[in-house]
């Protein structure tokens, strides 16, 4: 079953002459558990993309269908409510809010849907990131890479159809990648969770288990996953 | 640089807006008092230019006591035949003048707390003929009045109306026989006028004489036969050229308002003190938000000077702006000042407006230093930006570990507040004026002094504050909470200003409801009779025939009338207070609070004795047996033997005590103040009341009142004032909560990420508006808070002195609470701007890393 879909997706920004497609006719199908990495150079829509399909963002045309809801028809309580309930996100920076604990932090999305939280689920998550004893700490007194996890841990606390991450490994060391990485993937592993991951680096789009690479707006690659070095080998081929 | 300075002002068009705001309402504050001030001073002048025209020579009695709004005393008849026959004279008449009562077309008095009712002769001789009859023509009979065109308009009479007027003869009826201008102004300076004929004008007033003299030399030198007549009269009576005593009279009347220029420029210190903590706070947050602009700059080559001089640049060019609009501004806010005293009964009739070069000065001058005073800091601290900042990813810094500093510096600053402060009310300072601004100034001092520890008081309040909000509306009010704690400088200086405005309002209402206790407490203790018989304005005198009428209502028992009088004790300069008391009856409508002595006292003085307040005595180091020595205000030396001491409570009665017999003879004090009945055993107070005010149908300016209607009335004066004050004071809140939106919205901007990061997570909009509200909330109690405990303190401080005079300090529990909620409200107002915007954020654009 295809988690998030898209059907000749395009965005255009401008008018007339100096228009920018940045999204030239996308038609795309994630189906559920798959980890995705979308790559391409600058500028090649990968971004567009993802806010499109995260719904942050309105098409020129084409259509988005993200757990069987399309998009277009969403007005902003209901983007709100879809992207609360049913989507989780990583980003690059400004991840956690600043005044609330790591604990506050990763129930974020529950509390603010007033849910309760599943308590199992919850020390499940917090042992699988192994940030037990920093639950009470507040984002400026964790590393960049515990920041990350917790992120990791919020965007998936309400189960979401689909985790969506862009860069989210760009701020990182190398060993902080790692984990980051390692907690994406055993996010589709063990909790069978959808997570579409914009990137620009091999090493991280090495772990996903499909590859899709943009270029001037369109799809120039989709494929199966490939390690580091076989993914600069497809870059360099495509760009 | 400049250039750099002033492109950045244009690009925070909003932000410089709202900081100029404040200036703006200072400015236009100043300005509009002191062209209120000016107009007032500008119009009378010409009021009494107009009124001395064809009068060469002005002859009055000398006022041997001299006060506000005194008037000099009648002078006999006979003075007028010396004059005639004083060389040069050409012609002389001689007028009347009186305060009176005009009734409406209804037949109710009318009253005001301003200018009163005046009671004119108009002058039969065409050369003093100063009133310009737009309808009708001058009274020539004793049934024919003229009236000025503001009282007709408002009042609405027309030529051949009737209209009821009385003195201190008793009412009667007259026709309107015109309606007049005086110098093209429609009234005396919002006094109402009532012209007479001279022998019907001195019945009703009961003047027995002249209370001035008019004279036309008829070509010769005024100069000349000005001290040909001072020669002929002698020192008891003031001579004047027509010019002299038009400045003089415009003089006299400029100094007796300068309280209000006075009081209105505190009230407008008020609103720029708070704007300055406005400027100080959007300049600090701006410099904190650009400190990577200004770590560029410093990267590319420019110097600490060069980064100062560019932020002062732009302070100045707001400060600048601001001022000028503040000028224009206050140009609109003159008539508007008017129109809010006139709506607390202060009429003065003033039109137009005066504008001097002084008033523009002054008021760009005080923009701009407010301005720049207020922006320094913030100003030096952008020049602290390390250059290697560009190169750092952005980090607000939070509150650096100034906790012990501040401490330290609030208490001394504390200390000196109250040093000054006592100081100021206990130093013994002979002048009222410097002591009023050293208790000003201490109070400043204090106000300062909670505002830089208002950054440590944060966090407890705001948990405390919050603590409802997280409750109510759960993470949204976590998060207000902690946004709120966040910048704690910043949110300390922003409810540090609504605590100035809120600290002044609460001192005055506590002051106002302790007033009230006394006065209630005073008038329940001291007051035996039923009724008090008064004038309804509550302050003009009553005709003495008003006592023989209220004697004669049966079931009241015993009369006592109260005359009042001012003298000067010894050589001192300023005026003592002196009540007339009859012997025989005051101890059945009054019980002083004995210090020396006992009520029999009262009733074997003698017209030679008086009785004294003990600290009046005390002061002048007089006791029991001492001889007081006065000067009259009709020039006479007069001395008492003091056979009493007593403590004065609440003001109900003067600092000096004289038979009424004294202060006719000795004092010419012809009129009765108030007078109190006291009630025959077994009596109704309220079925008294009404049959004595049946029986005044009479002297319609005269009321009886039973001792409630009697504390009422006093408390609803001070409910009238209060007013006025409040709505002085509004001004200020309201530059207040223009920095809470201010501050809100530098906030919501400076947290667009993390807003658009919580939008992306799932926060509605609605749950960030009620986030940025609650914020708003928390900070505007913050203000509140400190507002009331100061204010508390300056009100229990301030209040010592007057604790044995009978003042009774009351918390108005429920008032308090009422401006707690409203500031409440009030923070939930500011909020709307800020809150829209934050919930308007782009989602897309905060999540995208640039």
């Amino acid at each position: 079953m295809n988690i998030v879909s898209t059907a000749d997706l395009r965005r255009t920004y401008g008018e007339g002459e100096t228009a920018v497609h940045a999204l030239a006719g996308v038609t795309l199908s994630f189906p559920a558990a798959q980890f995705t990495a979308i790559m391409g150079p600058s500028g090649s829509g990968k971004s567009t993309l993802m806010h499109l399909l995260a719904g942050l963002d309105k098409p020129s045309s084409g259509s988005v269908v993200v757990d069987g809801q399309e998009l277009a028809g969403l007005g902003d309580s209901g983007l709100t409510a879809l992207r609360r309930d049913r989507l989780g996100f990583v980003f690059q920076a400004f991840n956690l809010v600043p005044v609330l604990t790591a604990e506050e932090n990763i129930k974020l999305p529950l509390t603010l849907a007033g849910k309760q939280v599943d308590q199992a689920w919850f020390d499940k998550l917090v042992d699988t990131v192994g940030l037990r004893d920093r639950l009470t700490h507040r984002p400026s007194e964790l590393s960049g890479g515990q920041q990350q996890r917790v992120a990791v841990a919020r965007a998936l606390v309400h189960r979401p159809a689909v985790l969506f991450a862009d860069e989210p490994t760009g701020n990182l060391d190398s060993s902080s990648s790692e984990e980051v990485l390692g907690l994406l993937r055993q996010a589709v592993d063990e909790f069978d969770q959808t997570v579409i991951m914009v990137t620009h680096e091999a090493a991280a789009a090495s772990v996903a288990d499909r590859l899709v690479v943009l270029r001037d707006g369109v799809v120039v690659h989709d494929g199966a996953g490939q390690d580091a070095e076989g993914v600069l080998d497809l870059m360099k081929a495509v760009g | 640089m400049t250039k750099v300075a002033l492109r950045g002002l244009l690009t925070r068009k909003l932000r410089s807006l709202l900081t100029g705001f404040a200036v703006v309402i200072g400015v236009a504050f100043v300005v509009g008092t002191l062209v209120f001030t000016d107009t007032i001073d500008e119009s009378f002048k010409n009021l009494f230019e107009r009124t001395q025209q064809g009068v060469d020579v002005s002859i009055e009695r000398q006022q041997a006591v001299k006060s506000d709004f005194s008037v000099p005393p009648t002078m006999p008849a006979s003075v007028l035949d010396e004059v005639k026959a004083t060389p040069g004279v050409a012609v002389a008449e001689g007028g009347v003048s009186s305060d009176g009562t005009l009734l409406d077309k209804k037949g109710k008095v009318i009253v005001s707390n301003g200018p009163p009712t005046l009671l004119i002769s108009e002058n039969e001789e065409k050369v003093f003929q100063n009133l310009d009859y737009e309808d009708g023509s001058r009274p020539t009979t004793a049934d024919q009045v003229a009236l000025d065109r503001g009282t007709a308009k408002k009042f609405d009479f027309k030529v051949g109306d009737k209209v009821t007027v009385s003195g201190r003869a008793p009412a009667k009826q007259y026709t309107v026989s015109g309606i007049a201008t005086i110098g093209g102004q429609d009234n005396l300076g919002g006094a109402r006028m009532v012209a007479m004929t001279l022998p019907e004008a001195q019945r009703m007033t009961g003047h027995d004489g002249y209370d001035s003299i008019s004279v036309s030399t008829g070509g010769a030198d005024p100069d000349t036969v000005k001290s040909a007549i001072t020669q002929k009269l002698g020192r008891d009576y003031l001579v004047r050229t027509g010019k002299e005593a038009a400045e003089q009279q415009a003089q006299d009347l400029s100094d007796a308002l300068g309280f209000l220029r006075v009081a209105l420029l505190i009230f407008a210190g008020v609103a720029l003190l708070v704007g300055g903590f406005l400027i100080f706070n959007t300049f600090t947050v701006t410099v904190a938000q650009r400190t990577k602009e200004f770590a560029l700059l410093r990267v590319l080559g420019a110097s600490r000077g060069q980064v100062l001089r560019s932020v002062l640049v732009e302070t100045f060019a707001v400060g600048l702006i601001a001022s000028i609009i503040g000028v224009l501004v206050g140009l609109v806010v003159a008539p508007a000042l008017a129109a809010l005293l006139r709506a607390g009964g202060i009429d003065l009739g003033t039109t137009g407006i005066v504008v001097s070069p002084a008033t523009v000065i002054i008021g760009l001058a005080i923009g701009l230093v407010a301005t720049m005073v207020s922006g320094f800091v913030p100003a030096l601290r952008a020049t602290r930006v390390e250059p290697v900042t560009a190169m750092r990813d952005a980090v607000t810094p939070g509150l650096k570990h100034m906790g012990t500093i501040r401490v330290v510096g609030s208490g001394l600053l504390i200390a000196l507040g109250l040093v000054v402060l006592f100081y100021g009310l206990f130093g013994g300072i002979d002048s009222d004026g410097t002591a009023a601004s050293l208790v000003g100034l201490g109070a400043v001092l204090m106000m300062f002094a909670f505002a830089f520890l208002a950054p440590l008081l944060v966090r407890p309040l705001a948990r405390v504050l919050g603590a409802p909000m997280v409750k109510l509306q759960g993470l949204t009010g976590v998060l207000a909470r902690e946004n709120a704690i966040r910048q704690p400088q910043r949110t300390a200086v922003t409810a540090a200003a609504l605590m100035i405005g809120l600290a002044l309002v609460v001192l005055v209402s506590v002051f106002a409801a302790g007033l009230k206790a006394s006065i209630t407490k005073t008038v329940d203790d001291q007051v035996k009779a039923a009724l008090v018989v008064q004038n309804q304005d509550g302050f003009s005198p009553i005709p003495a025939e008003v006592v023989t009428t209220v004697g004669k209502v049966p079931g009241v028992a015993d009369v006592s009338s109260m005359r009042f009088a001012i003298g000067l004790y010894k050589d001192e300069t300023e005026t003592t207070a002196v009540n007339g008391i009859d012997p025989k009856t005051f101890n059945s409508v009054l019980t002083l609070k004995w210090v020396d002595g006992d009520a029999s006292r009262i009733s074997a003085m003698t017209d030679t004795q008086t009785i004294v307040e003990s600290d009046w005595a005390a002061g002048r180091d007089l006791k029991i047996g001492d001889t007081a020595e006065f000067t009259t205000p009709a020039g006479k030396q007069a001395s008492y033997e003091i056979t009493g001491t007593f403590s004065s409570q609440a003001g109900l009665t003067a600092d000096v005590l004289l038979p009424n017999t004294s202060l006719e003879k000795d004092w010419e004090a012809k009129d009765i103040a108030y007078a109190m009945a006291a009630a025959a055993p077994g009596t109704d107070d309220d079925k008294l009341a009404k049959a004595a005010n049946t029986a005044l149908k009479g002297f319609p300016q005269s009321e009886a009142l039973t001792k409630d209607e009697f504390k009422d009335n006093a408390t609803s004066s001070i409910n009238g004032l209060l007013g006025l004050v409040y709505g002085l004071l509004l001004l200020s809140v309201i530059v207040a909560l223009l920095g809470i939106v201010n501050t809100l919205a530098l906030s919501v901007h400076e947290r667009t990420r993390e807003l658009g990061m919580l939008r992306a997570v799932g926060m509605s909009r609605r749950q960030v508006r009620r986030m940025v509200r609650a914020e708003s909330v928390i900070t505007a109690g913050i203000g509140a808070i400190l507002g009331i405990v100061l204010g508390v303190v300056f009100a229990l401080i301030i209040s010592r002195p007057l604790a044995e005079q009978g003042f009774v300090f009351t918390l108005p529990i429920g008032t308090l609470l009422l401006f707690f909620v409203l500031a409440a409200i009030a923070g939930v107002v500011a909020a709307i701007p800020p809150a829209r915007r934050a919930s308007k954020v782009d989602v897309l654009r905060a999540v995208t890393t640039e």
